[in-house]
C-alpha cells in the first residue's frame, strides 16, 4: 500500500456564473458556488431546473456560455472532459455494455495507464468497498438495479476523481434499496473524503447525504446552506414548498408599535421584518399547539388526518377557506376529521416572513 | 474529419463526372442543350424513364415482402443451419450481376434446366416456356439479388432490438398485431426505409440484369446510357440521360435523408442471443420453416441451377457429344487458350487480381467511410452534413457504365493520369462501395447511447481513446458487416470495370463475361464453371464472417 497522499492545499472547485442556454431555454441561469475539498455538496432542485446540465458543465461535457470553473484556482477553460480528473456518475449508470464488470471498473485506470497488477488490485478493493467482491467477471446486463447503481459508483470512484459528481444516483432504485444507500453513500464518501456534488429531487435525500445543499430554480441558485439552517431559515416560498413547508400565504407586512406585524385573510400575525411591504407569510407546521399553548390562535376544521411514524399530520380548514398542514406529536391525541379546533400558534417560532 | 472523404470524391467522381459532361455538352449539334431536348421530346426516352421507375418499385416491393417475414426468422428465432442458411442468403448480392443473369438463364431460359427437362419429357420441338426478354424475368433477378439487402439491414437491426419492448407493450394490453405496429415497426422504421432505398437505387440502376434479361425491347435509363454512349456514340442523349438519372436518386436520396433523421434514435442494442430464442410453438416453427423454405428456393434455386449446368451437358450438345450428363470438361478446359488469344489470362490469375483488388478497395472504403461515417453519426444536424449525406449517395445514383466512361475521359491526362496505376480499379470499386459502406456504418454509430462516450470522457478517455474503447468495439460488427460488402462489391463489380481494368489484369467477372461472350457451348460452360467458382469464393467468405462474428453487441 502506498502511503496516502499529504493533505493538499486548496479551495476545491469553484462554479463562477455559469450559463447555457438551450436555444430559448436558459438552462443554468447565473449559477455561482464553491464545494471546499472532503465537502458534498446537494444540487437540489425539480426536475428541468438545470441540475444535469450544470454537471454536465462543470465535466466540460458541455460548452459553457459564459462564466468559470475553477479548480484549487485554475480556469479550466479549454480542458476537455478526460483531462478535468473529474468523475461523473450518470443517472442511467452508462455501464459500458460490451465489457463485463471487471473492465467497466478497470476502464478510468485504463485510461490513467495504471499497471495490470494495479488495476487489479484497485478493481478488487473497489468492488469490496461497494459489497459486490467477486463479481469481476459478471456481465452488466446479469447486474440487477442495485448491483448496477454499485458497479457505476465504483467505476466512478476507481481512479480517484479529485470531484465525483453524482447525478441522481439512487433515482431509479426502490424505496427500501434507496433508503439503505442513503445512509451507506455519506459514509463511504466521508472515509475516502471525497469531494463531491450530489445532484438530486429528493429532499430527504439531499438533506441525508450532504454537508450544504443548493436550491436551483429555473437555472437560478435560490439557495446556499447547510440543511440545518436551510430548513430552519429558507429564504424564498419556492425553498419553503421545495422543503414540503407549504403553510404560505400571502400579506402584508405593516409597522405594530416597536415591532412589525403581518397582515393576512387569516388574521394580524407578530413577525420580524425590516419594512412594510407585500410578502408571503410562512406558518411552520410544527409549531401549534393544540390547546393551553400562548400565542395568536387559529380556529378551523380538520378535514384530513394521517400517521407519519411517530408524528401525526393534519390538515386544517381555516375560517377563510384556506388549507394549512400541522404536525403533533402522536402522544398529544388529536381530534377526528370534522372537529373543530383552536390552535394556539408559538409566535416565536411559527411565523416567517418570505419575500 | 471530411476532408479525406471529400477530396476523394471530388477527384474521383466530381471531376470525372463534370468532364463528361462537358465533353459531350459541347459536342451537341443541337446546341448546348441539345440532349435535353432530345430527351424530352422523344416519347420512346420517356417511356424508358417511366418503365425504370415502375420495374424499380414494382421489385422493391416484391422484394421488401420476400424479405421482411426472412430478416424476422433471421433476427428472432435460433435454429439448426441459421449460420449456413444466413450465409447462403447473402451469396447472391455478391454475384456479378451478368451472373445472375446466367443463374436464371441456366433455370429458365430456352436452353436452361425446365425448358430441357419439359423439352425431353413431352418431346417438344421449341421451349416451351419464354420467360426471358420479360419483366417476369427482370423482377425476379432483382429480387434475388437485393432479398439479402433487406435481410442483412433489417435483419440485423432487428436483431439486435430489445424485444422487451414490444413485450412492454403487450403487458400494456396491445394486441400482438397492435404492438407491432406501434411499437416494433416504428423502431424498425429506419432500418427499413434504408434498406428500401437502396434496393430501389439498386434496380434503379440495374444494368446487367436488364441487359440480358429484359431483350432488346426493355430498357432501362442505365441500358439506354450504354445504347446511346457505347452502341449509337450519341453522347449528349447519353449525357441528359445521366443527368435525369442523377437528379432522380438525387431527390429520392435528400428526401429519404430527411426522413430517416426524423424518425432515427438511439437505441439500447441488446446482443443477439439475448433477443433471439428458439422456436418452442407450433405456429412459430410452422413460420420458421414455410419462411426458410421460401428464401431457400427463392435464393437458392438459380445457384443449384448455375453450378449443375456446369457440371451437366444439355439440349442440343448432349445429343452431340453423346457423354454422359455429368462432365468436368468445362473446369478442365478452363486454363486451356484453344485459340492461341494474346489476351489470355488464366482464371487463376484473375482471382488473384480481383481478391487483391478487393483488398485494397476493403482498406479505402474503410479509411474514407468511416470518418465520414462518424461526422454524420455525431453531428448530423449541421448544414454541412445535411448537404453532403445525399452528396455521398451519388455515386451510389450514378451508372457504373458512366462511372467507368468518366474515369477514362477524365483520369487518362496530366496532372491526373491513372491509366496505368494498379489502383485505379480499387479506386473505382472504393466509389461505388463508399456510400454503401457510409450508410451501413452511420446508423451503428448514431445508436450509441451518447451516454456512454461522455462516460468514458470522464473516466479520463481521451477522445481518441473514446473511438478505440467505445465507439469501434461497438460499431465493430457493422464495420465488418461494411467490410464484407465492400469486399463482395469490388468482386462482383463488372460496370465500370469493365472499362477501366487493363486487359491483361481483368477480375474474374471480366473474364466470365469474356467466356460468354465467345460463341459455343463449350464458352458457355465455362462461363458457368467460372461463376461457380466465383460463387463458392463470395460464399465461403461469406460463411467465414459468420463464423467470426466477434464483435456483436456484448459478446466479446
Amino acid at each position: 500500500m502506498k502511503s496516502s497522499p499529504p493533505p493538499q492545499e486548496g479551495t476545491g472547485l469553484q462554479a463562477v456564473a455559469l450559463h447555457k442556454a438551450f436555444g430559448d431555454l436558459r438552462a443554468v441561469d447565473g449559477v455561482s458556488f464553491d464545494v471546499h475539498r472532503g465537502e458534498i455538496l446537494a444540487l437540489l432542485g425539480p426536475s428541468g431546473c438545470g441540475k444535469s446540465t450544470t454537471l454536465h458543465l462543470i465535466a466540460g461535457l458541455e460548452p459553457l456560455d459564459s462564466g468559470r470553473v475553477l479548480w484549487d484556482g485554475r480556469d479550466l477553460g479549454g480542458v476537455p472532459p478526460h483531462a478535468r480528473g473529474f468523475g461523473l456518475m450518470f443517472q442511467d449508470f452508462a455501464l459500458f455494455p460490451h465489457m463485463d464488470v471487471f473492465h467497466n471498473l478497470a476502464f478510468g485506470l485504463r485510461m490513467l495507464d495504471h499497471a495490470p497488477d494495479e488495476i487489479r488490485v484497485r478493481v478488487a478493493s473497489m468492488l469490496d468497498l461497494v459489497g459486490l467482491a467477486g463479481f469481476e467477471t459478471r456481465a452488466v446486463d446479469e447486474l440487477s438495479g442495485g448491483e448496477r447503481q454499485r458497479v457505476a459508483l465504483a467505476r466512478s470512484l476507481a481512479p480517484r476523481p479529485k470531484l465525483l459528481m453524482l447525478d441522481e444516483p439512487l433515482g431509479d432504485l426502490d424505496r427500501a434499496l434507496k433508503e439503505e444507500l442513503m445512509l451507506e453513500l455519506p459514509n463511504l464518501l466521508g472515509e475516502l473524503q471525497q469531494t463531491a456534488i450530489y445532484v438530486t429531487h429528493d429532499q430527504e435525500e439531499a438533506f441525508a447525504v450532504a454537508d450544504r445543499v443548493l436550491v436551483l430554480n429555473h437555472g437560478r441558485v435560490e439557495q446556499i446552506d447547510t440543511p440545518e439552517a436551510m430548513f430552519r431559515r429558507p429564504v424564498s416560498p419556492f425553498v419553503a414548498r421545495f422543503l414540503g413547508l407549504d403553510n404560505l400565504i400571502p400579506g402584508r407586512v405593516v409597522p405594530d408599535g416597536a415591532g412589525w406585524s403581518a397582515e393576512t385573510g387569516l388574521g394580524s400575525f407578530p413577525v420580524q421584518a425590516e419594512t412594510s411591504g407585500e410578502v408571503t407569510l410562512l406558518i411552520r407546521p410544527d409549531a401549534a399547539a393544540l390547546d393551553g399553548g400562548r400565542g395568536p390562535i387559529l380556529e378551523g376544521l380538520v378535514v384530513e388526518r394521517s400517521f407519519r411514524g411517530s408524528q401525526l399530520r393534519a390538515v386544517i380548514q381555516a375560517a377563510s377557506g384556506q388549507h394549512l398542514t400541522f404536525v403533533f406529536s402522536f402522544w398529544d391525541g388529536f381530534p377526528e376529521v370534522g372537529a373543530r379546533v383552536r390552535l394556539a400558534l408559538d409566535p416565536d417560532r411559527a411565523f416567517q416572513v418570505l419575500p | 474529419m471530411w476532408l479525406a472523404p471529400l477530396v476523394f470524391l471530388g477527384l474521383f467522381y466530381f471531376y470525372p463526372m463534370v468532364s463528361i459532361l462537358g465533353l459531350s455538352l459541347s459536342r451537341s449539334p443541337q446546341g448546348p442543350l441539345g440532349g435535353f431536348v432530345l430527351f424530352f421530346t422523344s416519347p420512346g426516352e420517356l417511356g424508358v424513364l417511366g418503365f425504370t421507375l415502375w420495374q424499380a418499385a414494382l421489385s422493391t416491393l416484391l422484394t421488401l415482402v420476400i424479405g421482411l417475414p426472412g430478416a424476422y426468422v433471421l433476427a428472432r428465432y435460433r435454429f439448426r443451419g441459421k449460420a449456413l442458411l444466413r450465409a447462403l442468403t447473402g451469396i447472391p448480392f455478391v454475384l456479378p450481376t451478368l451472373v445472375v443473369a446466367a443463374a436464371f438463364n441456366a433455370l429458365l431460359g430456352p436452353s436452361g434446366w425446365i425448358n430441357s427437362a419439359l423439352m425431353a419429357a413431352f418431346r417438344l420441338p421449341a421451349p416451351p416456356l419464354t420467360v426471358t426478354h420479360s419483366l417476369a424475368a427482370i423482377l425476379a433477378a432483382h429480387v434475388f439479388y437485393n432479398t439479402t439487402i433487406v435481410l442483412r439491414m433489417v435483419g440485423d437491426f432487428w436483431s439486435h432490438l430489445d424485444p422487451r419492448l414490444t413485450d412492454a407493450a403487450r403487458v400494456l394490453g396491445a394486441s400482438r398485431w397492435r404492438a407491432w405496429r406501434e411499437v416494433g415497426l416504428p423502431l424498425l422504421l429506419p432500418a427499413i426505409a434504408t434498406a428500401s432505398l437502396l434496393v430501389f437505387l439498386f434496380d434503379f440502376t440495374s444494368f446487367g440484369v436488364i441487359l440480358v434479361l429484359g431483350g432488346p425491347r426493355l430498357a432501362t435509363l442505365e441500358v439506354e446510357i450504354y445504347n446511346q454512349t457505347v452502341n449509337l456514340f450519341n453522347l449528349p442523349l447519353a449525357a441528359a440521360l445521366g443527368i435525369v438519372q442523377l437528379a432522380a436518386t438525387l431527390a429520392m436520396t435528400i428526401a429519404y435523408t430527411r426522413l430517416a433523421a426524423r424518425v432515427s434514435r438511439p437505441l439500447p442494442l441488446k446482443a443477439q442471443r439475448v433477443t433471439e430464442r428458439p422456436a418452442t410453438s407450433r405456429r412459430s416453427r410452422l413460420a420458421v420453416v414455410a419462411i426458410t423454405g421460401l428464401l431457400l428456393l427463392v435464393l437458392t434455386s438459380p445457384l443449384v441451377a448455375l453450378a449443375g449446368r456446369s457440371f451437366a451437358r444439355l439440349g442440343p450438345q448432349r445429343r452431340a457429344a453423346a457423354g454422359p450428363l455429368l462432365t468436368l470438361d468445362y473446369y478442365r478446359h478452363l486454363n486451356d487458350n484453344p485459340q492461341g488469344s494474346l489476351f489470355y489470362v488464366p482464371p487463376t490469375e484473375a482471382i488473384w487480381n480481383s481478391l487483391t483488388y478487393a483488398g485494397a478497395t476493403v482498406v479505402l472504403a474503410l479509411a474514407l467511410g468511416l470518418p465520414a461515417a462518424w461526422s454524420l453519426a455525431y453531428d448530423s444536424r449541421s448544414r454541412l452534413n445535411r448537404w453532403l449525406d445525399p452528396l455521398l449517395m451519388l455515386p451510389l445514383g450514378t451508372s457504373a457504365v458512366t462511372l467507368g466512361f468518366g474515369f477514362i475521359v477524365a483520369l487518362d491526362t496530366p496532372p491526373l493520369d491513372l491509366r496505368a496505376s494498379p489502383l485505379l480499379v480499387p479506386i473505382g470499386h472504393t466509389l461505388v462501395a463508399f456510400p454503401f459502406v457510409v450508410r451501413s456504418l452511420t446508423p451503428a454509430l448514431r445508436s450509441i447511447q451518447p451516454r456512454l462516450r461522455q462516460a468514458a470522457a470522464v473516466l479520463g478517455a481521451s477522445p481518441r481513446q473514446v473511438l478505440r474503447h467505445i465507439d469501434l468495439p461497438l460499431v465493430g460488427r457493422a464495420v465488418l458487416v461494411a467490410a464484407a460488402f465492400a469486399f463482395s462489391i469490388s468482386l462482383g463489380e463488372f460496370g465500370a470495370t469493365s472499362l477501366i481494368a487493363r486487359p491483361e489484369h481483368p477480375t474474374v467477372p471480366i473474364l466470365i463475361y469474356r467466356f460468354l461472350s465467345r460463341p459455343g457451348t463449350l464458352n458457355y460452360g465455362q462461363a458457368m464453371a467460372l461463376s461457380t467458382l466465383l460463387m463458392l469464393v463470395t460464399g465461403g467468405g461469406m460463411l467465414a464472417i459468420e463464423r467470426m462474428r466477434i464483435a456483436d453487441v456484448g459478446e466479446f
